[in-house]
């Protein structure tokens, strides 16, 4: 088939002699890539080797001894780092690439190691004592160094991580939805705090150009983590006045977001506003309706404002994709 | 036949093609600016994550618009018949078809939510009925046999996945239930006429991809092919066939043994070898990935009925196997051979782009639990280990 329409673009002079035989060569020519087969069996392999390896040593604890594993955890630590210190790139602010594919492997794996050692020190000599916030606080500077330093993504994941394990939550959009923990008011403004911080980080990296590309990250996790804690917020509040201000304070946010997206072109960012917009007005549109005596057709007015605010945003949705399909961003 | 204009379709599979030879650099961009305006398409086709953003919304817009009529119509008792939902899902599907064909839409996300939400309502008020026309559980055969109808109708028609994947699940539901009709001989072969069902729809498939008339259902093709290889493994698999043995014959699950056992072991381990060597052989990567997916799947197998080694000796064991197996492979791979190589494909694809494997990680390691909360334990989780076995076992 493909053959077909080459052969019928080459007859209708679309295609040159010279790029027809080129094509014919690369399909003659053509490899089959089994790349992330073989990857995926990589990772898998070290998957299972580690786990075993980990129950193994789990079993075998009385005769092993904590010392050895301690100091085989800072040996492969430090044995990781000496290799990502040689190897590295020198730093830039911008974007550094890795020096080969296995870097970043290795980073991650001397990373993990780290704060696996500091986590043991802690379950088993106890060496930070009640002082919980320093064992979590060195492995967070730690960590958002490494990022920085190295230039690693996945380790500014981490970081983030555990600056929330660090102010007291547990971050990631999914504990967040699924442990369901916005039963204090306390924790809902430490998580709004987090958000900020990490909206503010974002907007600090897009402004002073240190390390771009680590923007969309810190974006990511403040926009859900602030969005997901004002409305908890809101509901929290809900019987009290106060409630509307929690409301006022989403739509700020959404309108922030929303011109920030579309500056940067990022129909992501720009949809995930959309979507929390509208979580919001159906709350407002709740609250505004019901608050009243209920009376008869209420809900039938609240599914008819449910469905036209929807359709508006499906018309700004298609224009938003007119306006920045030029661009080649996500 | 289906919806979409085919010339467009046709155009957008040249431009699609020449696209890969202009960042190979085999073509130059003149002549595929040539190509593109000689072969125009208006199909509308957003960006992924707009087609995110759009189904979501329609799928809202859809169950309230739908919960609104069914409010509305409260009061004159119709919502309690079956017709209700079939009414409603009629509804839905032409608004789908004069979108689609007003609009040009392409699995732009409203489309989508149209045909799946329509379907739903279709199908379960189809249930419904037969279902009350029975009144006890219904006749499976029945329902299999309208909901296979259904969406073969509807992949022909809009030549999406989804129901490309539901039609094929319902067609062997359909052989299954009517070969149980023959009673206990029925069920004591159904695992060969299973075989047998999967290995000829196979067949078929594989003779319908070749045809040039099926061109614009390559993907449904394709996902029906997988399906049907699927179920060619389990129907044998030793696991499988015990469980469907001990529930129809209301034995318990300690009962280990079924008559001719060797042949399903030999079937359970033998059929991902051969996808495998298939796939290898045929460069096919359908039938690799399969191949090692249900490899997996036959081990797990084989461990839940014999206990050869502890745990952690046959996890370190098959991950060192594994790392030596792959790391042998890539080495030799690093020179092309038989056609067959290491390096990345050309393709990229969207995955790519969004920076997925930091949130991965973030993901992974968000779960490390706060150290020192609970004291007792003396591995309360690590994360060393945790990383390593959390997901797996």
């Amino acid at each position: 088939m493909e053959q077909h329409i080459y052969n019928k673009l080459h007859a209708d002079g679309y295609l040159s002699d010279a790029s027809f035989e080129k094509i014919k060569e690369k399909h003659a020519t053509r490899l089959f890539s089994v790349h992330w087969e073989l990857k995926i069996l990589l990772y898998l392999g070290v998957m299972l080797l580690s786990g075993g390896l980990g129950t193994l040593v789990y079993k075998n604890i009385d005769t092993i001894g904590h010392q050895v594993i301690l100091a085989f955890i800072a040996l492969l630590c430090i044995g990781c780092f000496a290799y990502c210190i040689k190897n590295k790139l020198p730093f830039s602010k911008g974007k550094v690439k890795a020096p080969n594919t296995g870097f970043d492997y290795v980073l991650l794996l001397g990373s993990i190691s780290m704060a696996t050692f500091v986590g043991y020190l802690q379950f088993q000599y106890n060496v930070f004592g009640t002082n919980y916030g320093l064992a979590t606080f060195i492995p967070m500077v730690a960590l958002f160094f490494i990022a920085y330093y190295f230039d690693h993504l996945g380790i500014l994941s981490m970081a983030i991580a555990s600056l929330a394990l660090w102010m007291g939550v547990s971050v990631t959009p999914k504990t967040l939805l699924a442990y369901g923990t916005f039963n204090s008011r306390e924790i809902i403004f430490t998580y709004m705090l987090f958000g900020a911080i990490l909206l503010a980080a974002a907007y600090c990296t897009g402004r002073f150009q240190i390390k771009k590309h680590f923007k969309f990250t810190y974006h990511h996790y403040g926009v859900h983590v602030t969005f997901i804690a004002l409305l908890a917020g809101f509901f929290e509040y809900y019987n009290s006045g106060n409630s509307y201000l929690w409301l006022l304070a989403v739509f700020a946010l959404v309108a922030y977001i929303y011109l920030d997206g579309f500056k940067e072109h990022s129909f992501y960012f720009v949809l995930l506003s959309i979507l929390y917009g509208y979580f919001a007005a159906c709350c407002l549109f709740v609250k505004l309706v019901v608050s009243n005596d209920a009376r008869e057709g209420t809900f039938e007015l609240l599914l008819i404002l449910f469905i036209l605010s929807a359709v508006a945003l499906i018309y700004l949705i298609a224009y938003v994709n007119k306006k920045i399909k030029a661009d080649d961003h996500l | 036949m289906i919806i979409y204009n085919k010339e467009w379709l046709h155009n957008m599979r040249v431009v699609d093609l020449l696209k890969t030879d202009l960042r190979n650099g085999s073509i130059t961009p003149e002549e595929f600016t040539a190509i593109r305006s000689a072969h125009p398409y208006y199909f509308y086709l957003p960006r992924l994550v707009i087609r995110v953003g759009l189904f979501i919304l329609t799928l809202i817009i859809a169950s309230f618009g739908t919960g609104l009529l069914s409010l509305l119509g409260l009061s004159t008792h119709m919502i309690e018949s079956p017709g209700w939902p079939i009414f409603l899902g009629i509804v839905c599907y032409a608004a789908l078809e004069f979108f689609v064909r007003e609009r040009s839409y392409l699995q732009s996300g409203v489309d989508n939510a149209l045909l799946y939400y329509s379907a739903c309502l279709f199908g379960g008020g189809l249930i419904w009925m037969i279902s009350k026309m029975y009144y006890s559980a219904g006749d499976n055969l029945l329902c299999a046999i309208l909901i296979c109808l259904m969406c073969v109708y509807l992949t022909l028609r809009f030549a999406d996945m989804l129901t490309t994947l539901t039609a094929c699940a319902s067609f062997f539901a359909v052989v299954y239930f009517a070969w149980a009709k023959a009673g206990p001989l029925g069920l004591a072969t159904m695992p060969f006429i299973m075989m047998i069902a999967a290995g000829s729809l196979h067949y078929l498939l594989t003779r319908l991809s070749d045809d040039p008339r099926c061109i614009n259902y390559k993907n449904c093709l394709a996902g029906a092919e997988i399906i049907s290889l699927i179920t060619l493994y389990a129907a044998g698999n030793y696991f499988v066939v015990n469980r469907l043995n001990n529930m129809l014959n209301n034995l318990d699950d300690s009962h280990t043994t079924i008559p001719f056992g060797f042949i399903f072991w030999i079937w359970t381990m033998l059929v991902p070898v051969a996808y495998v060597l298939i796939g290898i052989r045929k460069k096919s990567a359908i039938f690799l990935r399969l191949g090692m997916i249900l490899a997996g799947a036959s081990i797990a197998t084989f461990r839940n009925y014999y206990h050869l080694l502890p745990i952690e000796v046959m996890l370190t064991l098959a991950g060192m196997i594994l790392l030596a197996a792959s790391y042998t492979i890539i080495k030799y791979l690093k020179t092309p051979r038989n056609g067959i190589t290491y390096a990345e494909p050309d393709e990229l694809s969207e995955m790519d782009k969004l920076n997925i494997e930091g949130l991965i990680v973030g993901q992974a390691t968000s779960h490390l639990p706060t150290p020192a909360q609970h004291q007792t334990n003396r591995f309360g989780g690590g994360s060393g280990g945790g990383g390593g076995s959390s997901g797996e076992f």
